[in-house]
């Protein structure tokens, strides 16, 4: 993983030297920059003068240290612009993800296990409109029906005037969380519903009907716990969105996230925002794929233990 | 040894038409196909002329769909959008096909090194957000219709790669392999001629697929007004109007239609690519999936058979 | 002496694509309390499928057609077949007055379970017992088995196990609840031939000693020798020879019993007679016709062979043949020159 990381990183900062604005000189603030010989110095600290190897790994450092850069379209610290928009995304990511995993985990389940039946027909049929329609055109439609017509919730962003608890704001939270939880149910319940057919036909299902077990207990100790496997792995890799945010229900909720800030930042061609957010996501990518790992050894414990048969 | 013979062609055109889902799919993307190529013909507006008399007007039966805040009557600037959203949709599925079938090739056949890097890119590829890795691209190379087809191939081509890549990886350890090696046959001509015939299904199928995948990319681009420019109607510029909230709020017309047009043809492709792959290859099919592929399905289990006993 | 179990002109068939397949063709079979029921057969003949039919854990797409499958308890007769699959009286069957022992081990036990926990579940299904209580009973019928370190491998997972060892576990399962009747699919197909001979005493030493009923599905017919008391032996899903083993074994009458017999090579044999086998293939369920099943095989057959349903006959001391070659002695004619049809 961490060669993985060294080379993303690699890779993006070698990008980004092709566009107009050197990945180094975004390190530096407007402010400091106004200042000719502090300019100097500040340029020679960072290794403008040095070979480029230097210069990536003087690049690197400084995003350890912190330093994220600046926007070039509003001079603020880029750290700064962070810190305001990741508890927006994570709010509206968070709370999609645990909804529509934990439906998506119990509609599969009954799908699959009464294969065939009311639950399983009616998921299905849902799930195969809900891959072709898309995700913002439900929240434009949930907007226009619930926010506009029925006015039951606010017609976008995330607090009104004189909002200042948490309960407060929840009205907001509401359809954008729906939108969102709404457009990942689909492939999830797909997911976790053929990965029940797949276990439900495994031989010891069916020494543990051979038990005499009642089938409730078949399907949750045996067939549930064997499934989790690939919808972990599902789950795992939606945690990018975390930071890369729900571009398009937050454009459409005008959510203060940081997709909108990518979308801006793309907008007006503000390359060290880009940067920093592609990072970022390439490392939470990293760190996902590092918890599938985790996971799949507890889970599964021929994985935990090193399956040897002797 | 392949199945790749004319007549094999027309059992399998014959079990597509009795595939309904299949059908449905054919029918609804003849329809929009026809109507986005006559559209000329069928609307009677130009999509680009400004009535400044009739603005924003709800659907009659002089405009059918309304018109837009600049009097543009969108009947046909919806039947105009999808022409070129259908264009951009193929083209952009078309190239990225190739992109990875090239590279699964290559990849599934040689291995080693190579094999690895790109195994490794295509997981991160896959991984990030596609709208933002879209749009990271964007910034870089800017927006227009050949950029957004030519950015849409670039981050999409990583599902037709491991396609052919693990049909390659299987196939090559197949005995006929062996026999044309020991042919003397050159790399080259192995992978192009005797292997790649072989992986044909799964990518016609991963090409329909992605067209319904690129639809609804350029749609939700366009919405945010980073993809194809205003100049060229596309269904998804047309749904940026709904950007404006005045606009989500009274002008439903403005972006419900051109909504619809794209759930439609989305469904539409969606259910060829079943049918499809129902067809072409029934192990990859979607447990539960009714198909009514019958006779043919008997006869590979048959066949089969015969070879393995 | 009666009968634990009967079944009567079972018929299962599976649903493949439109059609159905008839696995099982009219398979009637009587199993005596406390005796070793060998059902022995080629790949596909159906075995498999009537230990399933027997505890209802057919597959999705199988179902019993029509004939009884009677179970005789101690105090009432169940017909198995029109008790529900997952209802109540048939899963107090299941494990509890008839257990199974499955072929592929590996599969066959929860990879996420340790295998303590595994036949501790079957045990405190049908009795009330605490963990701990349950916990004893299972590490003493390791012990019993020949399981080493009891205490320690019952929180073993299967995959820490060798095939032996997985093996001895399942037979922990399906006995830990001393249910009369145990049936065995193949329980040691998988594994080499020491091992083989050890779970096989294992076997019947509980059948012995605790005067169960035992049903082993195998296709080796060495291993039925050792271990059988009665014989039945299969082909294209019909029973088509019946008898004690001394019967069966010794004086086969089936044309596919003896060629089944003739192939098993031999210690004793000459090294140069060559090891026969039986000509041709076995045809698939689906291209059965009418006649005898073996037709297209038997060195013996005749026109009247291809027509219609072939009885079973019974001859001395319940020896039963379906076969209308065989004389009232129960004597095959010899095989004439010209005797081998496609």
């Amino acid at each position: 993983m961490i060669p993985m990381a060294f080379s993303i990183s690699a890779i993006i900062f070698f990008a980004s030297r092709l566009s107009p604005i050197d990945p180094l000189n975004s390190l530096i603030s407007p402010d400091a920059a106004a200042d000719p010989t502090n300019l100097a110095i500040l340029k020679e600290r960072l290794g403008f003068n040095d070979p480029i190897i230097v210069q990536y790994f003087n690049w690197l450092m400084e995003m350890f240290k912190g330093n994220f850069g600046y926007s070039i379209q509003s001079g603020q610290p880029i750290s700064e612009i962070l810190a305001l928009r990741m508890p927006a995304t994570l709010e509206l990511v968070l709370a999609a993800l645990i909804i529509s995993t934990t439906l998506a985990l119990l509609i599969g389940l009954i799908a699959g296990a009464n294969r065939g039946g009311l639950t399983d027909k009616t998921s299905r049929a849902l799930a195969a409109v809900g891959i072709s329609v898309p995700d913002f055109f439900i929240g434009l439609a949930l907007l226009n029906v619930l926010a506009y017509r029925l006015s039951w919730f606010p017609t976008g962003q995330r607090i009104s005037p004189g909002q200042e608890t948490f309960l407060d704001r929840l009205p907001h939270l509401v359809l954008p969380v729906a939108t969102l939880s709404i457009a990942m149910l689909a492939v999830l319940i797909r997911y976790t519903r053929n990965s029940v057919l797949d276990t439900i036909n495994r031989d010891f299902v069916k020494t543990a009907r051979s038990k005499g077990l009642p089938e409730w207990k078949v399907m949750w100790s045996h067939v549930f716990r064997n499934s989790l496997g690939p919808v972990m792995v599902l789950i795992a890799f939606r945690l990018p969105l975390l930071v890369g945010g729900a571009v398009l229900v937050e454009a459409v909720f005008q959510w203060p996230g940081i997709g909108d800030t990518i979308v801006e930042a793309v907008t007006v061609s503000d390359y060290p925002v880009i940067m920093v957010v592609s990072l970022l996501i390439a490392v939470a990518i990293l760190f996902a794929s590092f918890l599938v790992d985790i996971a799949k050894s507890i889970l599964d414990p021929r994985v935990r233990l090193g399956a040897t048969t002797e | 040894m392949t199945d790749k013979v004319p007549s094999t062609a027309r059992l399998l055109a014959a079990n597509f038409v009795r595939n309904t889902a299949g059908m449905v799919g054919f029918l609804i993307i003849f329809l929009v196909v026809t109507s986005a190529i006559f559209a000329e013909q069928i609307s009677g507006y130009d999509p680009n002329l400004m009535d400044g008399m009739s603005t924003s007007m709800s659907p009659s039966t002089d405009h059918l769909m309304g018109t837009d805040q600049l009097g543009r009557d969108m009947f046909s600037r919806v039947l105009y959008g999808g022409r070129n959203s259908v264009l951009i949709g193929v083209t952009a599925s078309f190239l990225g096909n190739l992109i990875g079938t090239v590279l699964g090739a290559i990849a599934g056949y040689l291995g080693g090194k190579l094999d690895t890097i790109f195994i490794r890119l295509s997981e991160l590829f896959m991984t990030f957000p596609q709208l933002v890795l879209v749009l990271i691209f964007v910034t870089f190379l800017g927006q227009g219709v050949s950029n957004v087809i030519i950015i849409f191939a670039i981050t999409g081509w990583m599902t037709t790669f491991r396609l052919v890549r693990s049909e390659f990886l299987s196939l090559r350890e197949e005995a006929f392999v062996e026999a044309d090696r020991a042919f003397g046959f050159s790399k080259k001509r192995i992978i192009f001629r005797h292997l790649l015939p072989n992986t044909m299904s799964p990518i016609v199928v991963a090409f329909t697929i992605n067209i319904a995948i690129y639809i609804i990319a350029e749609a939700g681009l366009s919405f945010l007004g980073l993809g194809v420019p205003v100049t060229t109607p596309t269904w998804g510029n047309l749904l940026a109007a709904a950007q404006a909230p005045v606009v989500v709020e009274q002008y439903w017309w403005l972006w419900v239609f051109p909504a619809t047009a794209i759930i439609v043809f989305v469904t539409g492709v969606n259910f060829i690519g079943d049918g499809l792959r129902d067809v072409l290859d029934p192990r990859q099919r979607t447990r539960g999936s009714k198909s009514t592929f019958k006779s043919a399905l008997k006869e590979k289990l048959i066949g089969t058979r015969e070879r393995n006993s | 002496m009666s009968n634990i179990l009967e079944l009567k002109d079972v018929n299962v068939s599976f649903a493949v694509e439109s059609d159905r397949l008839h696995i099982l063709r009219d398979v009637s079979l009587e199993v005596p309390r406390g005796s070793f029921l060998c059902v022995v057969g080629e790949s596909g003949c159906g075995k498999s499928v009537t230990a399933q039919a027997i505890v209802q854990l057919l597959p999705d797409n199988g179902k019993v057609d029509s004939g009884n499958i009677r179970y005789f308890d101690q105090n009432e007769t169940l017909e198995i077949n029109t008790l529900e699959k997952f209802g109540a009286k048939m899963r107090s069957l299941r494990g509890a007055k008839i257990g199974m022992i499955f072929q592929d081990t590996l599969s066959s036990l929860n990879p996420a379970h340790r295998v303590g926990r595994q036949v501790a579940e079957s045990l405190r299904q049908h009795l009330d017992l605490s963990k701990e209580e349950a916990k004893e009973r299972v590490i003493e019928l390791f012990k019993k088995l020949g399981i080493p370190d009891p205490e320690r491998r019952y929180d073993a997972y299967p995959h820490e196990f060798s095939g032996g060892m997985r093996q001895r576990v399942m037979i922990a399962i399906a006995t830990i609840c001393e249910p009369d009747l145990v049936i065995a699919d193949e329980p040691t197909t998988a594994l080499d031939v020491t091992i083989q001979a050890q779970i096989m005493t294992l076997l019947k030493d509980l059948q012995k000693s605790a005067g169960k009923t035992f049903i082993l599905i195998t296709h080796n017919m060495a291993l039925v020798s050792e271990v059988a008391d009665h014989v039945a032996v299969m082909y294209l899903g019909r029973v088509v020879e019946y008898g004690k083993v001394d019967q069966v074994l010794r004086n086969p009458r089936h044309p596919y019993t003896q060629a089944l017999l003739q192939s098993v090579p031999s210690l004793e044999a000459d090294k140069h007679v060559e090891l026969k086998t039986v000509e041709g293939q076995t045809p698939s369920p689906a291209d059965v016709t009418d006649g005898c099943e073996f037709a297209g095989r038997c060195p013996l057959v005749s026109a009247a062979c291809k027509e219609g349903v072939i009885p079973l006959r019974t001859f001395a001391e319940n020896h039963q043949v379906r076969c209308i070659r065989l004389d009232d002695k129960g004597n095959l004619p010899k095989p004439d020159k010209a005797g081998k049809n496609v």
